[in-house]
């Protein structure tokens, strides 16, 4: 969209989160005139359900405000901080200047120590003077860049809640010429233009979603047209347009996008209306699929209309339906579905297939923090759930199914945790989690440092590993209170619960707490975990008028 | 709606029905030397034309942008 859009949704922003809008704390550092950044950031969150409060350092002072602990910067603990530095290779400006990196990678280092949001940190567009020509290597200017870029790195390996986005991203897709406004830069140091804006700020909410637990996680694809040409119905499991020469090779290249998508975490369904012996042939007679039906988590190959189908693939694997994109080559289908189903992210699709990929990987909002173990697992994982759905069906009661599983559960506590895990875990999940808290790498390192009881539970049974899927934050200043005990819904229903929060109430024994305050703050997605506390042993004292639960738990 | 109109209400956050050949800095206070650079830009853009330094600084109304967009030979209505 525009950016006039967003300005003007900025400009009507209403003095309080509405109902059901999340308030995010963002604070922004720039070296130029960045207003309409503000402006454009966060008209882009308004317009994504998040309501934003956005803190920006004063024109020019930012050395200033990131050396004085009493400034606004660091007062407002943001949820995210986004740096974005220029280096013009047009205009002269401070990062010219002998030491000034040095200076700025100090007092970041130290702004990054001192919050536990997350910073993300653009690098700066690597600047190209014609001055040395094409021995671009040895212009100071660029050099300093390059080194900056450097530290930065060393400092994301130092501290735990700094992330680099990579600014040169949107130059090699926009181009220089439609990124930088000369007259702006050297007039009213605006050196950037809109669209610009409007590209950074698109990126940037990318993290703001993975941040608040918005991050999409299941691709729902439809088959004829999309994931090949032509109509399987028609031309059958070898006639259809797949591999070989144009347009074969273009959905070839689809699903090869898909798959990288699928080997880092992100799950794939089908929701088609065809035959399902038709699509079981192509799987087992094309040779040129690239996808086999094992990368598929949930499968709906039938007459039905789309958006049930949907709805049950939602069920099924257990996530929200704001959690699934849908694409699909019919636009008749994309409107349906946008008017039944305005959770799921229904994005265009363009009408030649060579323009899907670009497509895919220009929707942004998968994005993680972190790429933990089980992401890269979360493919397999599925596969094993499958497997364990055969024994449950063969299984005669719940009690023997459970004990057929064999599963075990290992506990880590304090410096054990693997912390970009717990953070993420609090990120993604909404429905068995207590208290809906999101945190950030920094938060949980804080916490473990300060004492509080963060402890992780890993699962396996004899089908394979689940990995970390359970988390228990207990906090120990003031009455100690269970500030945080989710786990993902994967291993609901199978007693996983109870031999972890035994685990954790033994700890919190050897620390001489004999009771837990425990509460239950319902939201929209978390109805799976209203009963939890009460199956764990917890008593109700009290309700409030937000529907929130507080418990007692005899340790 | 006019691109003018559009981009004056969006821009100082005016209702489209307040934007009129009046609409100055002295009857919109949100019109302060930050918009009026938005505001130039977004004109620009939306005209596809770039105006001098000199000539975009002494605008200091919308009938003056209206005056401007007429002398280049562009239609201000449009």
């Amino acid at each position: 969209m525009d950016a006039l859009v967003y300005i003007k949704k900025y400009g009507a922003k209403p003095e309080t989160a509405p109902e059901g809008v999340r308030p995010v704390r963002i604070t922004l550092v720039t070296n130029f005139t960045d207003d309409v950044l503000e402006r454009v950031l966060g008209g882009m969150c308004l317009t994504e359900g998040v309501y934003p409060t956005i803190t920006r350092a004063p024109y020019k002072q930012y050395s200033f405000a990131l050396k004085d602990k009493t400034s606004e910067l660091y007062v407002t603990k943001p949820d995210a901080t986004f740096f974005f530095f220029d280096f013009s290779p047009y205009t002269h400006g401070e990062f010219g200047q002998e030491g000034h990196i040095e200076d700025v990678c100090n007092d970041l280092c130290a702004y990054c120590s001192s919050t536990t949001g997350a910073v993300i940190v653009s690098l700066p567009l690597l600047p190209y003077t014609g001055a040395y020509g094409h021995l671009f290597k040895e212009d100071p200017l660029y050099k300093r860049a390059v080194e900056f870029r450097t530290r930065l790195e060393e400092l994301t390996a130092e501290l735990p809640n700094v992330y680099l986005f990579d600014t040169d991203k949107v130059a090699h897709h926009m181009g220089e010429k439609h990124i930088r406004d000369l007259r702006g830069g050297a007039a009213f140091d605006m050196p950037f233009t809109s669209e610009f804006c409007v590209a950074l700020a698109h990126e940037w909410l990318s993290y703001i979603y993975a941040l608040t637990g918005r991050a999409r996680k299941c691709i729902v694809l439809d088959l004829d047209n999309t994931l090949w040409g032509g109509v399987v119905g028609e031309a059958g499991p070898r006639g259809i347009a797949l591999g070989g020469a144009y347009p074969g090779n273009a959905y070839a290249d689809f699903q090869r996008a898909l798959l990288r998508m699928w080997e880092r975490g992100i799950l794939l369904a089908i929701n088609s209306k065809n035959n399902a012996t038709d699509v079981d042939e192509v799987f087992e007679q094309n040779p040129h699929m690239i996808l086999t039906k094992d990368h598929f988590a949930a499968i709906r190959t039938n007459w039905d209309d789309k958006t049930d189908n949907m709805r049950s693939i939602a069920a099924e694997l257990n996530i929200g339906l704001d959690s699934l994109v849908f694409l699909d080559d019919s636009p008749v289908e994309r409107e349906r579905m946008r008017l039944g189903l305005p959770e799921v992210l229904t994005s265009e699709l363009p009408a030649a297939p060579e323009e899907y990929t670009k497509l895919l990987f220009s929707l942004n909002v998968f994005h993680q923090m972190r790429l933990t173990r089980e992401d890269k697992e979360k493919g397999k994982m599925y596969a094993d759930e499958r497997k364990r759905r055969e024994v449950e069906h063969a299984s005669a009661s719940l009690e023997e199914y459970i004990a057929n599983l064999g599963l075990e559960v290992t506990v880590a506590q304090g410096s054990e945790v693997d912390i970009a895990r717990a953070a993420q875990l609090t990120q993604k999940t909404n429905q068995l989690n207590l208290t809906t808290k999101r945190y950030s790498e920094g938060d949980i390192a804080a916490m473990i440092k300060r004492g509080d009881v963060v402890m992780t539970g890993e699962v396996k049974d004899k089908f394979g590993h689940y990995g970390i899927v359970i988390l228990a934050i207990v906090t120990l200043s003031g009455t100690p209170a269970l500030d945080t005990f989710l786990m993902s819904c994967r291993v609901m229903g199978r007693g996983v619960e109870k031999t972890f929060f035994d685990a954790l109430k033994a700890e919190l024994r050897t620390r001489g707490i004999k009771e837990l305050q425990a509460t239950f703050v319902p939201t929209k997605k978390n109805a799976p975990a209203v009963g939890l506390l009460a199956s764990l042993g917890a008593k109700e004292v009290s309700r409030g008028e937000g529907g929130e639960v507080l418990y007692t738990v005899a340790v | 709606m006019s691109k003018l109109t559009h981009i004056f209400s969006s821009v100082l956050g005016i209702p489209e029905s307040a934007v009129g050949p009046a609409t100055s800095p002295d009857t919109t206070p949100s019109w302060d030397s930050l918009n009026a650079i938005i505001l130039l830009t977004e004109i620009e853009k939306a005209f596809d034309q770039r105006f001098g330094y000199e000539e975009a600084m002494a605008v200091k109304s919308l009938a003056d942008v209206r005056a401007l967009l007429t002398k280049k030979g562009l239609n201000p209505d449009a």
